[in-house]
């Protein structure tokens, strides 16, 4: 009898459940459709993170710990970046056109694409996004990247599919602005006109609070142990057999702060695929076929390794050491120091091999901004010497470089603890800036005090330090013009000190406004070429992005931008 | 006509002092393992003294082309049977792959002239015990990532090591010394103060006021003077254990009949604190001593893998040891690990002579045992 009442009443739970999804029926109309061979569904991927997230919520998340749980995988933008082309695709944008005159961007959304949680995604959802965006309440970087000409740019829905976005002048990076990741209105808009937007999706959230478009859902958290993220049954993404993607039902991502923990768990067959350093990649590599992976090397990374000089006139040291300024601010003298880089041993000791040199300040694996004809500085002492002499350095009895008033040449190196290659690439320099007869203080030191030197307290003399890079040029336009915060030799001046900064500020400014891809290409290759001429920075050696992927995950195809799971959606899990 | 000896202690049979001592060492000598322990140390420390004339290169000198190369092999046979020691040289193939070219032997060299070095801070010179001509080298015990002579380093190297807990101890010494005399023999309110204060130096975690250190000293001082005056203001917090034991053991003889005549027959304080009182923690502070170096060695080797020590390009142990903190450099190039095992033979060493020292001074032990 017991059995009867419940099987009864969970025929009529079913029911009523049928009933209530059919009212709410949304049909994808614009699905996405899987290039890639055919995959089996389900499975468990195991990967390995770096470090805890401080938090769920994309908009206010800023460390790369928290970003690479969510971004992508479980919020998505209207556009985004190929992993592999690096060209823009679209997303929850089906498509999206420019006005001619480059000012009004109108963007087509993908009908019938819902949230984790079954509630449509609309055109509300943007608009409610930028909303948040242009809050000045809400700390969030995004805000002053979205200004064009000191202006946020108008936006509005013109209907449930569609929006419009208008820009004050041309401004060609902006297309890159729209990767910005749309946030659930339903979810959030509440909290947002209390005033309790920044206190939301925090970690301590329930997980199933957290709704995205992504491929996947968060299922569990817990600190210093793992994430485990759940496949979103709703994603509008479908495999070439019209099935909904992704393959994968549970992704579980456990934290290991140490790389050295992560190398030994995939070697124990715990994860499914690694981000192999240099130094390791051939002993995993003669393991392949036993462990049952793969090697993939992706080429050179977009982040960068260089040297800078303080070249600040308001270094506070300057009043007990002014000569430092003097050397620094000759171009002989920064010119000899890139020519006694020793490349070719940095890639060997620093990054086992795995690197290659780079020369200008757009990354190199960034083939459509890349100037690969500036000014180079190979390794060679002699020429180093010679750029010395002329520049009115001299050397006394004992081998010691000395100044034109014969003040011996000394300064401090540093870089941040911790990171190996860094600290190679230090000693590496280090060591043939001694051959030249300078005296070099080289130590690394913590991270936190090493920023503050470079950007607030500008009482250091040289660093050795690195930035991301990417694939918009105009995404340096917080570095390369003068009055930038990160302009690290010589930060936000009021007005350019030398003539070639005035007109690298003059090249950015085209360079964004110009609507056409090579007239952009013209304009920062001339800011390529001033920069490898003028030295401010001296870059050193890129590493590869390196990877050991497991036989039995298919689909993939990690690279240096799209990194290994650009494409998890399509990535799947043989038996 | 008797001439008055001047001399306050006669160290000549007979003598009580020599006595003691000549008993110590007899009873030292027995304990096998201590006298092991003490050889080894003897040793490390004559060939750290001369390293730049033992090692045959600079330890600041990198073989760009070179870097985790294998200890170079050396052939004591050739063709005709035995033959003088000599070498091949070796060409890099593949990343950190080295291969053997056997065109020419290069003999081991005795008073090689190589690179300059200064002979114990007295002169110049470039004569090597050992050494090879170029292009081939001489690595015995291999290279670590720069190219740099693994076997120069840990001469060089050793030198930190071996010589950094002296500075500590003689500082933490002298003060616990004084602070645990005065406190012990005056006793009362003295006492009170000054153990109260040991009491407050004490609970001073050393491990977050080391990391304060290390963010405020400048780094244009030399890595090695800054870790020196990181153990120094350490050790400016470690006298405190050292007087409470002091001070415990200056109480115990204060009221025995010979400090009592001293001071009836009108002697002044800090001369019977001197001449009677401590020389009874003479054995106590010895020990303390030989137990207590080791306990810096492992303490720089473990700055050094917070990157608090010694920096590069300078070597100790400590940071040798954090260059091989990877499987891979552990698996493949094993001799990165060799400056462990010093760090192992001298910690044990040094502890086996405490043992033995500590048995041999106590002056319970008695010949019979």
């Amino acid at each position: 009898m017991k059995k009867m009442v419940v099987l009864t009443l969970v025929l009529v739970f079913l029911f009523s459940f049928s009933i209530l999804s059919m009212a709410q029926e949304i049909k994808l109309k614009d699905p996405w459709v899987s290039e890639r061979e055919q995959g089996q569904h389900g499975g468990t991927l195991v990967s390995a993170l770096l470090g805890d997230p401080k938090t769920f919520n994309v908009i206010t998340a800023q460390e790369t710990s928290s970003t690479d749980i969510v971004e992508d995988y479980i919020f998505e933008g209207l556009v985004s970046r190929h992993g592999v082309t690096t060209e823009f695709i679209p997303v929850l944008a089906k498509d999206w056109e420019i006005s001619e005159d480059g000012t009004l961007y109108t963007f087509y959304l993908r009908e019938g694409v819902q949230w984790s949680d079954g509630v449509e995604f609309t055109a509300d959802d943007v608009i409610f996004t930028f909303d948040v965006i242009k809050d000045e309440d809400v700390p969030t970087s995004t805000r002053d990247v979205m200004m064009v000409d000191g202006e946020f740019p108008e936006y509005r829905k013109v209907d449930k599919y569609t929006v419009e976005i208008e820009i004050p002048k041309p401004f060609a990076p902006f297309l890159n602005n729209m990767t910005t990741f749309i946030i659930p209105k339903h979810k959030l808009n509440d909290a947002w006109q209390a005033g309790n937007f920044n206190d939301m999706w925090g970690i301590d959230t329930e997980p199933s609070e957290i709704v995205g478009t992504g491929p996947f859902t968060l299922g569990e958290y817990r600190a210093g142990e793992r994430i485990v993220m759940l496949r979103n049954s709703y994603h509008w993404r479908r495999d070439p057999q019209g099935r909904p993607l992704p393959y994968i039902i549970r992704w579980v991502r456990v934290i290991s702060e140490s790389q050295e923990t992560q190398a030994l768990m995939f070697e124990k067959g715990q994860t499914h695929a690694l981000g192999v350093r240099g130094i390791d990649f051939n002993r995993f590599k003669e393991n392949a076929e036993e462990g049952n992976y793969h090697m993939v090397n992706g080429g050179p990374t977009f982040g960068t390794n260089f040297l800078v000089f303080n070249m600040n006139p308001r270094n506070p040291k300057l009043e007990e050491q002014p000569w430092k300024y003097e050397w620094f601010t000759n171009l002989n003298f920064r010119r000899a120091v890139a020519y006694a880089m020793d490349k070719d041993t940095m890639i060997d000791q620093a990054l086992a091999g795995y690197g290659s040199k780079q020369w200008s300040p757009v990354s190199a694996p960034n083939k459509v901004y890349l100037n690969e004809d500036v000014k180079k500085y190979p390794y060679s002492l002699e020429n180093a010497r010679a750029e010395l002499e002329a520049g009115g350095f001299s050397w006394d009895d004992n081998g010691n470089l000395v100044d034109k008033d014969g003040r011996r040449v000394e300064f401090n190196m540093v870089t941040n603890a911790g990171n190996t290659q860094r600290e190679a690439i230090l000693n590496i320099a280090a060591t043939e800036l001694r051959e030249l007869g300078m005296k070099i203080n080289s130590t690394p030191i913590e991270f936190n005090k090493l920023v503050n030197q470079l950007m607030s307290e500008w009482n250091y003399d040289t660093i050795i330090i690195g930035l991301t890079g990417g694939v918009e040029p105009h995404s340096g336009a917080n570095v390369w013009p003068s009055h930038g915060h990160l302009h690290m030799w010589n930060p936000q001046q009021e007005e350019p000190a030398t003539e070639w900064e005035a007109r690298i500020d003059e090249l950015f400014e085209k360079g964004a406004s110009a609507t056409e891809i090579e007239e952009r290409v013209k304009y920062y290759d001339e800011f390529q070429e001033i920069i490898a001429n003028r030295v401010p920075v001296i870059y050193t050696v890129t590493p590869n992005a390196l990877y050991a992927v497991r036989n039995t995950l298919k689909n993939t195809q990690p690279t240096a931008y799209g990194e290994m799971w650009w494409n998890i959606y399509e990535q799947y899990i043989t038996k | 006509m008797d001439k008055i000896n001047q001399k306050p202690r006669n160290l000549k049979p007979g003598n009580k002092d020599y006595e003691f001592w000549q008993d110590t060492w007899k009873r030292m000598r027995r304990h096998k393992m201590a006298v092991i322990g003490g050889t080894i140390i003897i040793i490390l420390y004559l060939i750290v003294i001369f390293a730049g004339f033992l090692a045959p290169y600079n330890p600041y000198k990198g073989f760009k082309k070179h870097f985790f190369h294998p200890p170079t092999k050396i052939h004591f046979t050739d063709e005709d049977g035995l033959s003088w020691p000599y070498v091949y040289r070796t060409e890099s193939v593949d990343w950190a792959d080295y291969e053997i070219i056997r065109d020419k032997k290069y003999p081991i060299k005795l008073f090689h002239r190589g690179q300059e070095y200064e002979f114990l801070g007295l002169f110049d010179t470039n004569i090597h015990l050992i050494g090879v001509d170029e292009p081939a080298h001489l690595f015995l015990l291999g290279s670590d990532n720069y190219g740099r002579d693994l076997f120069t380093r840990i001469l060089f190297g050793g030198r930190v090591s071996m010589f950094i807990g002296f500075v500590a101890i003689f500082i933490t010494t002298i003060i616990g010394l004084i602070v645990g005399g005065i406190a012990g023999y005056y006793g009362g309110w003295v006492d009170n103060i000054l153990m109260r204060f040991a009491e407050v130096i004490m609970s001073i975690p050393s491990f977050y006021l080391l990391l304060a250190l290390a963010a405020v000293l400048p780094i244009d001082i030399s890595s090695t003077l800054r870790f020196f005056l990181i153990i120094s203001i350490l050790s400016f917090r470690g006298w405190a254990g050292m007087a409470r034991v002091i001070r415990g053991m200056v109480l115990s003889v204060r009221n025995e009949d010979y400090v009592l005549a001293a001071e009836a027959i009108g002697a002044r304080d800090p001369r019977i604190i001197q001449k009677h009182v401590l020389p009874v923690t003479t054995t106590y502070v010895i020990v303390r001593a030989t137990v207590s170096i080791p306990g810096y060695i492992i303490m720089e080797s473990g700055l050094s893998f917070l990157g608090l020590g010694i920096q590069e390009p300078n070597a100790s142990w400590g940071n040798m040891l954090t260059a091989a903190q990877n499987v891979t450099k552990i698996t493949r190039f094993p001799w990165l690990l060799i400056p462990g095992f010093m760090i192992f033979f001298a910690v044990l060493s040094y502890n086996l002579l405490g043992d033995g020292l500590r048995d041999a001074l106590d002056p319970k032990v008695t010949d019979s045992k």
